[in-house]
């Protein structure tokens, strides 16, 4: 029952946002946010998400210097409702599991299928990791997709989370030494089951994905991350 | 010292670790030219972290054998107290421990060599044995790059944060980018040490916080005057 019920959701979420939303580029704006609060336009489900001030511009700072105290960021079940209603605890279970992955969730971005997913990243500082990524094909039980830089490794990979467990897509091959401080840019390109990543510019990531991608998409860290994000950009396409 | 670039090992230790700088000559002039500035305040949280990792408050370490070996190749005395370092490494710094310290650093490559080996980080040497692998592996390249990655897959919990910075800062110099935590200084011809080129500065203290280092200032004021 629970399936089909799932099922029936899925296929009412695939129809509308395609045609509703056309291919005109959604730009998440960040102006309207208070620097120094959580992001109202992505909603922190794990770690600790700050609006900040860089160049006089507003940016989302994920903090990872309190990763350690692993719990998922303050009103999680309340965010999880807002996202998903009824289905909400499915996504609180699984994600307490990796709590070791900050994500912030777009609010205002419907379902994602096909197009591209573009943001930019500063990495300041980070001892495990210095990770800058893009979230997208998340699912109401927590499930989700993940294409990441890490300064401490100079790549683009791509994971997937299932069930609270992070397992290695496809790494690129190439080797990125970015310096901190500096804006970069990493995009997600999908059309059905094609996955590409560039980093400026770049193609870093090319994948073949079992299934098409459909949920909500948003921003990714991990560990003891600390990263500016902005200009985080959605262009839908049919296909 | 040489050609009078020269790096300094600053660590306020008490660890036998031999104290490399200036000439007397040297000091003095770094020191007047520095003049007055604010040495490290061991009150504050990088130092509190620091004595919270390094304390062994009881044997909870699970291989003593080799963390005596560790301890014996890089000269510590288990029984001395490991002191706060304010964090700085030399550039040109050699393997230090003779004959043991050889055994032990081929011991560790071969380690490094087989996937899933047992590493020296806390759990398995205690603090002073993860930190005397820490001083065992500097000044030898290839174990400097992949002691590093060990001990950083290994976390904060188990390997100490300000070790970890300096092996990573060291590595970084090494291939030509720019230090992450200014743990690598030079002297100018006036003797006064300055990092070399570091990597987005103005987050610089944020990240030496994050590797319980003190203020970038503080610690260059305390180089300057050693």
């Amino acid at each position: 029952m629970r399936p089909f019920l799932t099922a029936v959701l899925c296929l009412g979420a695939l129809a509308a946002p395609v045609a509703a939303q056309g291919s005109k580029p959604i730009a998440v704006d960040l102006r309207s946010e208070k620097v120094g609060k959580e992001p109202k336009l992505f909603l922190p489900m794990v770690g600790d998400w700050v609006v900040s001030k860089d160049d006089g511009r507003n940016v989302i700072l994920v903090d990872g210097r309190k990763w350690k105290r692993g719990q998922p960021a303050g009103g999680l079940a309340d965010k999880a409702r807002e996202i998903y209603g009824a289905r909400h605890e499915d996504f609180i279970d699984n994600v307490k599991a990796f709590a070791y992955f900050p994500i912030a969730v777009a609010k205002n971005i419907d379902n994602f299928e096909n197009g591209e997913i573009t943001v930019k990243f500063k990495m300041i500082g980070g001892a495990l990791d210095r990770c800058g990524g893009i979230l997208f094909n998340v699912k109401p039980k927590g499930d989700y997709l993940a294409v990441r830089f890490n300064g401490t490794e100079d790549n683009v990979v791509l994971w997937t989370f299932n069930d609270g467990k992070r397992t290695f897509v496809k790494r690129g091959t190439g080797s990125y030494p970015l310096e901190l401080g500096t804006w970069n840019e990493l995009k997600a390109v999908v059309h059905g089951t094609d996955f590409k990543a560039y980093l400026n510019g770049q193609l870093a990531v090319e994948f073949a994905l079992k299934e098409p991608v459909s949920g909500k998409v948003g921003l990714w860290s991990k560990t003891d991350s600390m990263t500016e994000f902005e200009g985080f950009t959605v262009l839908r396409t049919d296909k | 010292m040489k050609g009078r670039r020269v790096m300094v090992m600053a660590a306020m230790s008490v660890l036998a670790v031999p104290a490399i700088g200036l000439s007397q000559g040297a000091k003095a002039a770094a020191t007047s030219r520095v003049g007055k500035c604010a040495l490290p305040d061991t009150t504050k949280a990088w130092a509190k972290d620091q004595r919270a990792w390094l304390v062994e408050p009881a044997k909870d370490w699970t291989n003593d054998s080799l963390r005596t070996a560790l301890l014996h190749a890089a000269g510590l005395d288990a029984k001395s107290a490991l002191a706060l370092k304010p964090g700085f490494t030399l550039k040109d710094a050699s393997a230090v421990g003779g004959t043991a310290g050889d055994e032990v650093r081929a011991l560790l490559k071969q380690r490094l060599a087989t996937r899933g080996s047992e590493w020296p980080t806390r759990s398995v040497v205690g603090a002073a044995g993860m930190h005397a692998a820490w001083m065992l592996v500097l000044g030898d390249s290839a174990l400097e790059a992949g002691a590093t990655r060990r001990f950083m897959e290994a976390g904060p919990a188990e390997s100490f944060a300000t070790d970890v910075a300096m092996l990573e800062d060291r590595i970084r110099v090494r291939n030509g980018r720019g230090q992450l935590y200014g743990t690598m200084l030079v002297a100018d011809a006036q003797g006064v040490y300055a990092p070399t080129h570091l990597e987005d500065e103005p987050h610089a203290d944020l990240r030496r916080e994050g590797a319980m280092l003190p203020a970038l200032k503080q610690a260059l004021c305390a180089a300057n005057k050693k």
